[in-house]
């Protein structure tokens, strides 16, 4: 949706009640730097990850590149998105070069509708491929592809946006970005609409500042919002809840990417137990000995279990309604769920792999002498501290997919609930058992 | 694909999800068959050897390059128990039992000495080149094993 808001000024205007109101968080997104600051921070920080993921001699495992991505970046993001929302997309360096590209650019046309009608699914392949991209090559340790993918984003979103206005692909191709659009809905601060017009600022995702309709959609980025332009969004700070979807907020593609999701999460929490090993020792024989093949079967297995348990689901609740969205209302059950399976992962990500990964570094570095056994970074171990935190995690999501289970009326009571409790108890289990930080 | 958003039913739209699933999988395996670890058989690894890919890949060239690792130093600080580890290949069998040793799966600095002995086979090095290059490359790591030259 393209909206712009015209016949408002611009210029310095005194300040509203609304903005004297203004908390801290707001207070950064109308920093006079933001996000421009730190757009120069991550780029610097970009070129140097992509020097070190190419450079000659380097490993995968123990690489600047690999480290800071998988160990250090991708287990912060859910901690981020829960208490920050979409702050990271703002930030995003390649959000930042699709905004640099298309300054350069100028007077572009609106992206064609077709990434309107399929930008969503394409995005939820672009996670789907991405997912198993992660666990079939083993992202974590191989520092080529962690490269590959960097440059990628960086060429794809610059490009698109020479090309089309607007953050092209940061709104309908970008798989980091479809996960944190659909987990913004438990994010503790939440974007909400402006009551003031005096802002005439274009959205880099074509939102409304004033009605704001989809907010899961909004980047953050501070468009609307800079330094002394009064109006643009505003933030409330709710903790601990979820935001039911706006109207064509989360739709197919949306549910259908959740459901993904919550495969892709499975697959992982599976790949940091000795499941892992028991199934690849069963199945390598069966897919000529190629342990990328067994990895992409185990995951198409895993999500299209997941997916036909969801198609059961959905049908048995449907019969007098016969309506669409009971499938789309029916994955939103399911997200909690999936954001507390997603914090448990980070953290055991956190805990297990950042801190070896990081001491390997320095090591490596010679920024600290250590004359004993170089840190192993994947063996199997329990931590009472961490168990308890992660089935806190997934207790909370358990709770709270039950509660929006309760609100959801296209379909019966017990499809839903058994459910939210069928996956409860499987990521229960995966948790139960020892696990490593990384594979 | 399919992309109609409007007027279909719950199950065309998670029809649509399989397709693309498998779309997205069917890609995939065809990108990576043809890379990464593959062998054309397998010796009967114990479980903690399938933990990782490179673990898996460390233990098939130490199955198939025994004679090098013998003579090969170890870097990642195993040099502490010297009783246990004495060279590269002690990180993959017992000394005593002679049967797969746990230690490699979950050592990274075993398993990259591994992958580039495999490498430097392939390249056609005598052992007495590739126990050179490995000294050179992994000295700064750690202290190295009591290994006889080869």
């Amino acid at each position: 949706m393209e909206q712009q808001i015209h016949g408002a000024t611009t210029g310095a205007l005194k300040p509203t009640k609304e903005q004297a109101r203004y908390g801290a968080f707001d207070r950064l997104l109308r920093w006079r730097l933001y996000p421009r600051l730190l757009h120069w921070v991550l780029y610097f920080t970009l070129a140097i990850l992509i020097y070190f993921a190419f450079a000659p001699g380097q490993r995968g495992e123990g690489n600047l590149a690999t480290e800071v991505v998988w160990r250090l970046w991708w287990p912060l993001l859910p901690f981020v998105l829960l208490l920050a929302g979409r702050i990271w997309c703002g930030v995003c360096p390649f959000g930042g070069a699709a905004d640099a590209a298309g300054g350069l650019a100028g007077k572009r046309p609106a992206p064609p509708s077709i990434f309107r009608k399929t930008g969503p699914w394409l995005g939820a392949a672009a996670v789907f491929a991405f997912g198993i991209a992660f666990l079939a090559l083993g992202l974590e340790a191989n520092s080529g592809a962690t490269g590959i993918i960097l440059v990628a984003m960086t060429l794809l979103a610059a490009g698109l946006s020479l090309i089309y206005r607007g953050r092209t692909f940061c709104r309908y191709l970008c798989p980091v970005g479809m996960i944190t659009r659909v987990y913004s809905f438990f994010s503790w601060s939440r974007p909400q609409g402006s009551s003031d017009r005096r802002a005439v600022k274009s959205c880099p995702v074509g939102l409304s500042t004033v009605s704001l309709r989809q907010p899961s959609q909004c980047h953050l980025c501070g468009s609307c919002t800079e330094a002394h332009t009064p109006g643009g969004i505003t933030t409330r700070f709710t903790p601990a809840g979820i935001r039911k979807p706006q109207a064509r907020e989360f739709g197919h593609a949306e549910a259908t990417l959740s459901l993904l999701l919550l495969g892709l999460m499975a697959a992982d929490s599976v790949r940091m137990t000795s499941l892992f090993a028991r199934y690849q020792q069963a199945a390598l024989p069966v897919f000529s000995y190629n342990y990328r093949l067994t990895v992409v079967a185990g995951v198409t297995t895993l999500t299209s279990v997941v997916l036909a348990v969801q198609l059961l689901i959905s049908r048995l609740g449907v019969e007098r309604h016969g309506a669409s969205p009971a499938f789309a209302r029916a994955s939103f059950t399911l997200l909690p769920l999936t954001m507390g399976v997603f914090l448990s992962l980070a953290l055991q990500h956190l805990w297990s792999g950042a801190l070896p990964s990081l001491q390997t570094v320095l090591v490596e570095s010679r920024l600290i002498d250590w004359s004993g056994h170089m840190p192993p970074t994947n063996v199997y171990f329990t931590s009472l501290p961490l168990k308890a935190i992660q089935f806190t995690m997934l207790g909370a999501g358990f709770f709270l997919s039950l509660k929006v289970a309760g609100g959801v009326r296209m379909i019966g009571a017990w499809p839903r609930r058994a459910m939210v409790l069928m996956a409860a108890a499987g990521f229960g289990f995966l948790f139960y058992l020892p696990m490593s930080g990384a594979c | 694909m399919k992309t109609t958003i409007r007027g279909s039913t719950n199950k065309s739209y998670t029809i649509t999800g399989f397709i693309m699933v498998m779309s997205v999988a069917m890609m995939a395996a065809l990108l990576f068959s043809g890379c990464g670890s593959t062998a054309e058989n397998d010796p009967a690894f114990p479980e903690f050897v399938y933990r990782s890919e490179q673990s898996l890949e460390g233990y098939r060239v130490a199955a198939a390059s025994q004679d090098i690792m013998e003579f090969v130093p170890c870097y990642c600080g195993c040099k502490q128990d010297a009783e246990k580890y004495r060279s590269l290949k002690d990180c993959f069998y017992d000394r005593k039992t002679g049967e797969y040793d746990e230690h490699a799966a979950s050592c990274t600095t075993c398993l990259d000495e591994a992958a580039d002995i495999n490498q430097w086979k392939k390249e056609g090095l005598a052992s007495a080149e590739i126990r050179e290059r490995i000294d050179t490359k992994y000295a700064e790591r750690g202290e190295p094993t009591d290994t006889p030259m080869p």
